[in-house]
């Protein structure tokens, strides 16, 4: 009992904190009624939403009173309570702007306010803290993510469909899904490509004097450092030349604009954390066992499979979800070369000055970013060995 | 039936071209980013589709730099370019006679040869429509300075009537463009005058004018721009034409307008129906309704007949 207070007290913390975010948001403009997509409007008070405003008011009272409950039957309440307060949110969000349209003119727009958007980011600290307390039951970690399962099912049946940010989707349907692939076939191709290229260099790095090791970390350091935007200007001559001089490099696919150049920059980014990852995956295991290791008679492959691998693998893979994460981010800046991806809406919409638009590329791109780190992290469990789990 | 017509006669074409050109009636179609880009790049598409062409969409591709590498390295075909754009951009080292980009016919012309020449492009027939810079200004001052042209701002500017513009690096560093409007009507704006944004585009800069972003009431803006009406701003006139004219055409690589001389036929038509003020409604449903560029196209081509519906 002693040991689970100690734990839990600094755990509600961020719940609180969260909350106290949450306030502040509510007490700003929740929507925005513009006349059309590019001006201004009017701001909408949450106090003007009706019911689903006053149900995101009392999950975030039930939240404050609750944050700092250790008992399991009080952390399930405040999971249910955070589950309720965002699909509370969404319902003043999707019904709110379907009241706002019904009177205002056919070009009117209603955007997500401050107000939404700092109520949400409170809600969602809120929720980390909630599950990032040990020894969370069960139940209650399951009932925090009812709440945004439901707000998904919400937006996929079009409940808020009013809301500017998907109008511009209507709009773009049809090339969103070909962006979104693109996307992801840029991250992931270079991801591919930099573990191919980095890991081993950076498992041989990890084995010699370190002389090795201090080239290839600065080396794949120092191309962090070079501005995307310069590294892909500078990829469009060689690569332009290079189709030029090989035609059936050209017939493939790789060109001066396009996917190749986007590709190459995104690898060379994507060197530094997998090259760390393989120097210090190949330190994992430390020389006495090795040394027992030898000693037992073991064969090279033995020692590589049995010593050396298990204690790796976690640290290879932490570095892969780094390198994966940052990947997801950094292509959006390959569509300013022609290859496409959600950047093109981010900056099709800074282009138009349309913030709406700017949201539909930026969302999914922070969306796909927690879920590429939930994944690798699920995969880093698995293959971690059990003496070596914290 | 127009339609059937084109379609035969790009049939025929490709027959009495032979085997060679079949294979090369796929087209790729680019075009830059912007709205209206992203339209005439549609619009484009749409009539070689219609007249049997296949066609490979690489529509918005990216800034005028990406198109144009990519015209002349033979990755896109055709795209939509604007004269002024290629005489200020394109020439780099040729002497363009003096007072040719403020005349339309003669810049067309020049373009035209200079292009055709020195990188094997050719122009196509263009838009009489001029997507020139201009100065935009709320209503609200315009109405109460009494400013309806460049000159009337450079009286407001001279009698120490308060400004502060706001423009891309491009617009406010370019002999052609800000400095012509200040030589040309008689005005300076000092440095604390000017708000640069560097790549900015005129949708950006009329936002800051129409919200009155840091004090900004003055903005770079586009000829046909659709959306400065409900942006309650409106464009100063430039009776004196100190800017360049800027009328779109599609550019075609040279190899392929050779093969395929059907390709003025079919597209200069749709060009000459693209007046200012026609330009300026096809960009308000794009700009400020927010409709998909490839649909706002097809209507408007299809209600003129150029293709089928």
């Amino acid at each position: 009992m002693s040991v689970s207070s100690t734990w839990a007290a600094p755990a509600s913390r961020p719940a609180i904190l969260g909350a106290v975010v949450s306030a502040l948001g509510l007490l700003l403009p929740a929507l925005n009624n513009r006349p059309n997509r590019l001006l201004d409007g009017a701001p909408v008070a949450f106090s003007s939403l009706g019911w689903p405003a006053a149900l995101v008011a009392a999950g975030l009272l039930a939240t404050f009173v609750l944050a700092g409950g250790r008992l399991g039957r009080q952390r399930l309440a405040l999971a249910a309570a955070l589950s309720v307060m965002l699909v509370a949110l969404c319902l003043s969000a999707g019904l709110g702007a379907t009241r706002l349209l019904a009177t205002a003119g056919p070009f009117a727009r209603v955007s997500l306010g401050g107000g939404w958007w700092l109520a949400l980011f409170g809600w969602a600290g809120s929720a980390a803290g909630l599950l990032s307390e040990p020894r969370l039951e069960r139940a209650a970690r399951w009932t925090v993510l009812l709440g945004p399962l439901a707000a998904l099912a919400y937006l996929l049946l079009g409940g808020l469909n009013d809301l500017s940010v998907l109008r511009e989707y209507a709009v773009q349907r049809p090339i969103f899904v070909t962006e979104l692939g693109r996307h992801l076939a840029l991250a992931g191709s270079s991801l591919a490509l930099a573990t191919l290229i980095g890991l081993p260099l950076g498992w041989a790095a990890g084995g010699r004097g370190g002389r090795f090791e201090a080239v290839a970390l600065s080396v794949s350091g120092l191309l962090q450092t070079i501005p995307s935007l310069a590294l892909l200007g500078v990829l469009i001559t060689p690569f332009a030349a290079l189709a030029h001089a090989v035609p059936a490099l050209a017939a493939i696919g790789v060109r001066g604009i396009g996917a190749a150049p986007a590709v190459t920059a995104l690898t060379l980014y994507g060197l530094l954390p997998i090259v760390r990852a393989g120097v210090l995956g190949r330190r994992a295991a430390p020389p006495a066992t090795l040394d027992a290791g030898r000693g037992l008679g073991m064969t090279r492959r033995q020692l590589a499979w049995r010593v050396e691998a298990p204690p790796a693998l976690p640290i290879i893979a932490s570095g892969l979800r780094l390198a994966a994460v940052q990947l997801v981010g950094l292509a959006a800046v390959a569509s300013l070369i022609g290859a496409g991806g959600l950047g093109f809406f981010i900056f099709s919409g800074l282009g138009s000055a349309v913030d709406d638009l700017v949201l539909l590329g930026a969302v999914p791109v922070i969306v796909l970013a927690v879920l590429t780190d939930t994944a690798f992290r699920a995969v880093e469990r698995v293959i971690t060995p059990g003496g070596l789990r914290a | 039936m127009r339609a059937r017509t084109a379609l035969l006669s790009a049939l025929l074409v490709a027959a009495s071209l032979g085997g060679a050109s079949a294979a090369s009636g796929n087209i790729s179609v680019g075009s830059k980013l912007d709205a209206e880009a992203r339209l005439l790049g549609q619009m484009i598409k749409l009539v070689l589709e219609n007249a049997g062409y296949t066609v490979t969409d690489r529509t918005r591709l990216g800034g005028t730099d990406i198109v144009r590498k990519a015209l002349l390295a033979g990755e896109i075909d055709v795209y939509p370019e604007y004269t002024g754009t290629a005489i200020s951009n394109f020439f780099k080292g040729q002497t363009i006679p003096a007072g040719t980009a403020a005349k339309a016919e003669a810049s067309y012309r020049l373009v035209k040869s200079l292009d055709k020449k020195l990188n094997d492009v050719t122009w196509l027939g263009h838009a009489p429509a001029n997507n020139t810079f201009a100065i935009a200004v709320p209503q609200t001052l315009a109405a109460k300075a009494n400013l309806k042209t460049v000159a009337d701002l450079a009286k407001y500017v001279n009698s120490g009537g308060a400004i502060k513009l706001v423009g891309s690096q491009e617009f406010v560093d370019r002999d052609d463009a800000l400095k012509a409007f200040e030589k040309t009507y008689g005005f300076t704006l000092k440095p604390e005058q000017t708000v640069v944004i560097a790549g900015a585009t005129t949708a950006q800069t009329e936002s800051a004018a129409a919200k009155g972003t840091d004090g900004v009431n003055a903005a770079m803006a586009y000829g046909t721009d659709g959306s400065l009406a409900a942006l309650n701003l409106v464009a100063l006139l430039d009776p004196k034409g100190a800017q360049p004219v800027y009328q779109p055409a599609p550019t075609v690589r040279g190899a392929l307008a050779k093969a395929h001389p059907d390709l003025a036929k079919l597209l200069d038509p749709v060009f000459k129906t693209l007046s200012g003020a026609v330009l300026q409604g096809l960009n308000v449903q794009v700009d400020l309704q927010g409709k998909d560029p490839a649909e706002v196209a097809r209507a408007y081509l299809a209600s003129k007949g150029f293709i089928k519906k």
